[in-house]
């Protein structure tokens, strides 16, 4: 029963992860709403933490509207190869950080994100996409 | 301390009438028991409120983890009771409600539509749902229910019907005049709303001898909205129904401000519901409007005076019915006083609220 519940618990995992992320991934297209959103936040000076497909999709979403420094990846890489987005390592994020906004975009390590950029990013200036994209703001 | 629990997204338009009716029980609760706070789930964040302040927020990807934040919260703030809005049941409400158990936190939950199966089309929540709701009786000694039902899944119940906050809904200001009527219909444009009949009635009023203009105001917005827009156009009746979109506050009290007569559900019978309390209706009766429903309303009797009762099915609606009605109603200079003070005195949330309140002690 214990396996069962386990395999249940990860395949629930799975799905509504990925569907979270599809979801996000549409909510961005619509750029009326997403400008919205941003005047809502009261965003402007930022950088978007992830360099995956959403953190991508971010960039391209608001940076017409806000000043996107860069796009922050751990590994100092996008997933995909875009050259007109400027990417920032963590490490060096660190160095340079300078009070700005960060919207994190991962949805399975968010929580584990949130704690590692806490220590030199406040907690304030932090917010998850999903939060951005549709939470009270 | 009492804890509202809700699974529903109040940032989400469809969600602004459960909105209010949610924050109404609330402010029941908190005359009987003090401090109260409630939840909801919007876009994988999870909100605890005390009316409209954020206490705490905090990200929840899952379903499963929406779940642990509230056992969190309910021992992070003592919580000794709760309330909760009937989600679907899965793996992780039966694991809340389990915790409560062993934690001996007093919980009623509320059924908001039963049945509610046809509500749905077949899908992944449907199919958990049907497996775990059988198995919410080994947690759960009490259930409130909007139907006539006096036991659900073995669990009893306790029937209570749709209450208004009389203070957020002023009374329409508008009195009878002779040159128009205009109804008003304020919905979450869903199937169930079974608007298509008002404006196929119309289609037919139109069609034929007009005795007084009758135009629509539709407030809200929803899946159903772009048929009902298709059928406008199609019977070429846009100067007559006006598609408001979604409106709060003073536009929404400047809406009802201008309209004599207010349409209630009238496709309950798609999803085989034939009697409830849909929340519109005590809306409605605190703005003073007459109306018109397609559901048995349980709140009013079988001669309220007020409430015209159409049948429960796919007919056009008579708009020469609803003309006769409205004259025969408004015939009294103060028809829209009694309605209201009807809403003050049967449909306070506070009073509805009592035998829950009881059991909660």
């Amino acid at each position: 029963m214990e396996k069962i519940d386990e395999l249940l618990d990860a395949y629930a995992y799975e799905m509504e992860t990925v569907s979270s992320g599809y979801e996000m991934m549409g909510r961005m297209l619509d750029r009326k709403y997403v400008e919205s959103r941003l005047k809502l936040a009261g965003l402007s000076d930022m950088y978007i933490y992830g360099g995956g497909y959403l953190g991508i999709q971010l960039y391209y979403a608001i940076s017409r509207s806000v000043n996107v420094f860069g796009v922050v990846d751990k590994s100092g890489r996008l997933l995909l190869d875009v050259p007109d987005i400027p990417v920032v390592s963590l490490e060096k994020f660190a160095e340079i950080y300078e009070g700005q906004n960060v919207i994190i975009t991962p949805v399975k390590f968010y929580q584990s994100i949130f704690r590692e950029l806490s220590e030199f990013v406040p907690e304030g200036k932090l917010m998850y996409l999903g939060e951005f994209l549709g939470g009270r703001l | 301390m009492l804890l509202y629990v809700t699974y529903c997204d109040f940032g989400n338009i469809g969600f602004w009438g459960i909105k209010k009716k949610v924050l109404a029980q609330v402010n029941a609760f908190r005359k009987m028991f003090g401090r109260v706070y409630y939840t909801y789930f919007a876009w994988q964040m999870a909100y605890l409120m005390d009316g409209e302040q954020i206490i705490e927020k905090r990200a929840a990807v899952t379903r499963k983890e929406y779940n642990q934040i509230l056992c969190l919260w309910a021992e992070k703030y003592g919580i000794g009771k709760t309330y909760i809005r009937y989600p679907f049941a899965d793996k992780w409400f039966l694991e809340i409600l389990a915790f409560q158990k062993m934690r001996r936190i007093k919980t009623v939950v509320e059924i908001p539509t039963y049945p509610y199966d046809k509500e749905y089309p077949y899908g992944r929540i449907k199919v958990e749902d049907a497996y775990y709701r059988e198995k919410i009786k080994e947690y759960v000694d009490l259930m409130v229910t909007y139907s006539a039902d006096r036991e659900i899944w073995g669990i009893k119940c306790v029937s209570l019907f749709n209450g208004i906050d009389i203070g957020e809904n002023k009374i329409a200001v508008k009195r009878r005049q002779e040159k128009e009527l205009v109804m008003i219909a304020v919905s979450s444009m869903a199937f169930w709303n079974g608007y298509e009949r008002l404006i196929e009635g119309m289609r037919i009023y139109y069609s034929r001898t007009v005795s007084v203009p009758v135009r629509l105001k539709l407030v809200g917005k929803g899946p159903e909205e772009n048929y009902y827009r298709m059928l406008s156009e199609k019977y070429k009746l846009m100067k007559y129904i006006e598609f408001c979109g979604e409106l709060k506050g003073e536009e929404l009290d400047e809406a009802y401000d201008q309209s004599d007569i207010a349409i209630s559900s009238l496709g309950a019978y798609k999803k085989g519901v034939y009697a409830g309390c849909p929340l519109k209706g005590g809306e409605y009766c605190a703005r003073g409007l007459p109306m018109v429903s397609g559901v048995n309303d349980i709140r009013f009797s079988d001669n309220a005076a007020f409430v015209l009762k159409v049948p429960n099915n796919a007919e056009p609606i008579d708009i020469y019915g609803i003309i006769s009605f409205y004259e025969k109603v408004s015939s009294d200079s103060d028809f829209k006083e009694q309605i209201r003070q009807y809403a003050e005195k049967y449909l306070s949330w506070e009073s509805i609220m009592q035998p829950i309140a009881e059991y909660l002690k």
